[in-house]
């Protein structure tokens, strides 16, 4: 337990095994309590997976997950609602409620979460969400009705609104727009300014040069690093530097870029 | 080839067993469903499964079970008559309508409508990861998606054998005064002599024990969905060939029991 303290997600030799393969291979890794991790790899290299079991969404086949220093498996109802306040999640293909209303799917956690809250209230909360991140007018919509991209952002509102200290997403802009992504972008940084832990599985190098300040790359379900960005930027396993290569350029551009506007203030100053 | 056969036949009797093993989490799961209620959640969807399984088959019970009473006293008055058993009409009427037909008929009505839907319905959750968001909501997908289901399909399957009696019962008076006129009053004390609480315990224990068993192989096979959308209607399949298997035990088990 006293391992634990400042760790946010702990997993220990986690390997999760379907019935013909083994997305995820004994993976152990330790996130810090405000940190923003990428986790990043190719394609079908187990990504997903290990943050659905590293967050308790799938069960793992075998393995350790600790989340803010609890042993995630043999906890009740009560105390896995209790985990689930403080834990949101983020699903790649936004996974929401196809049988409720956008308005139910945003209201359904708050209700599950803050039941003391009244119905003013928890209205109140929902339309200051979706105001700062503008994604349509009619909460009456089913989420059948939304494109891919708006889907994403009614569910990166559902994770955000119960105020996690840990959030987890699965590619959080994939099928949203540009604007859309700054929007998310803008309000990641706020979260992560606030002290939330973030892990972001993403493809996204703007994404990632952005936001994070560690890196974790898995390869057909193994961990290849775990580490700050300076660290795995300066990795020689080939592999490592093909995933993240992108990412580098772009953060190599976003530092010239804020170089040379720093750079552009400083002379008109 | 022969492996195959023996390992399909081997696993239909396990699966089985895994779908008795989710009834009793089921069982075990209904406080916290009404714990659930008081805080304001899940009460929607128990509306919804009554309503679908209930309500909406009101129309082909009704049909169902007014030709079957029907045919039921063309056959009986056309024989018994001959052989002077005229009256055994109401006996055998209470036994085939309220003991046997009206809980195993509507059971199978449940099981082609209801068994299907939800078992198709969880299914394409899981494949959605629906399911995976209210865990990590928080919800647990037994508490929150099956318990009322199950609940919805018991409460539907008493209302739809009451409503089955019902119509049966007046299909055979309405019947009769077509081929051999009887007063209102002499057909209900016929039926009051033959019919003791005993049919009504057994019909009712069996409406209450077929909607578990039919609920929850249902939601099991819905939720049993691993990965893919092919898996759905195969999952549904089985909850239809489960849900008759194991209706008709139980069925036969509570008549041996109710009335040996």
């Amino acid at each position: 337990m006293a391992d634990d303290a400042g760790v946010a997600l702990n997993t220990k030799d986690l390997i999760v095994e379907f019935e013909n393969f083994t997305p995820v291979r004994g993976i152990s890794v330790k996130i810090r309590e405000g940190s923003t991790v990428a986790v990043m790899g190719r394609s079908g290299s187990g990504k997903s997976t290990f943050i659905k079991a590293a967050s308790g969404v799938i069960p793992a086949t075998s393995g350790e997950v600790r989340v803010f220093g609890r042993l995630l498996g043999p906890l009740n109802n009560r105390e896995l609602r209790r985990l689930r306040k403080v834990c949101g999640f983020v699903f790649q293909d936004a996974a929401l409620w196809q049988n409720m209303s956008v308005y139910r799917n945003l209201a359904l956690p708050l209700e599950q979460h803050y039941p003391e809250l009244s119905n003013a209230e928890r209205d109140k909360k929902i339309r200051r969400a979706v105001e700062r991140i503008r994604f349509t007018d009619d909460l009456n919509l089913r989420p059948a009705s939304l494109s891919a991209g708006e889907a994403k952002l009614v569910a990166f509102v559902r994770a955000i609104l119960t105020e996690p200290k840990l959030l987890i997403l699965d590619e959080p802009t994939t099928f949203v727009d540009r604007t859309g992504v700054d929007r998310i972008l803008s309000m990641l940084r706020q979260l992560k300014d606030a002290g939330t832990t973030l892990v972001v599985v993403s493809h996204n190098a703007t994404v990632v040069s952005q936001l994070a300040d560690e890196i974790i790359v898995i390869d057909e379900g193994e961990l290849l690093i775990h580490g700050s960005t300076d660290q795995v930027a300066a990795s020689d396993n080939p592999v490592v530097r093909d995933i993240v290569s992108d990412v580098l350029d772009q953060a190599a551009t976003f530092d010239s870029d804020i170089l040379s506007l720093l750079g552009e203030i400083d002379d008109e100053g | 080839m022969l492996e195959a056969v023996g390992e399909r036949v081997l696993r239909a009797p396990k699966e089985l067993l895994y779908a008795l093993g989710f009834m009793v989490e089921i069982v075990r799961n209904i406080p916290a469903y009404f714990q659930m209620q008081r805080r304001g959640g899940g009460g929607g969807v128990l509306k919804m499964q009554i309503l679908f399984t209930g309500v909406n088959a009101l129309s082909i019970v009704a049909v169902l079970s007014l030709a079957i009473g029907a045919v039921i006293i063309i056959q009986g008055l056309s024989i018994l008559p001959q052989l002077g058993q005229g009256q055994l009409i109401y006996t055998i009427l209470i036994a085939v309508i309220t003991r046997e037909l009206g809980p195993i008929l509507t059971a199978f009505i449940v099981i082609a409508r209801s068994g299907t839907a939800i078992s198709t319905e969880l299914g394409g959750m899981v494949v959605d990861h629906q399911i995976e968001a209210y865990m990590a909501t928080g919800l647990n997908p037994i508490t929150y998606l099956a318990v009322p289901r199950v609940l919805g399909v018991v409460i539907s399957l008493v209302l739809l054998n009451i409503y089955f009696n019902f119509f049966g019962l007046v299909g055979s008076f309405l019947v009769t005064q077509l081929v051999q006129p009887l007063a209102l009053e002499e057909y209900l004390f016929g039926l009051y002599g033959s019919v003791t609480l005993r049919d009504f315990v057994a019909s009712f224990a069996k409406s209450i024990i077929f909607g578990m068993i039919i609920g929850s192989v249902a939601t099991y096979q819905g939720l049993s969905v691993e990965r893919a959308g092919t898996e759905v209607p195969i999952r549904a399949i089985k909850a239809v060939g489960q849900g008759i298997t194991l209706t008709v035990i139980a069925n036969a088990a509570i008549t041996l029991v109710s009335y040996l």
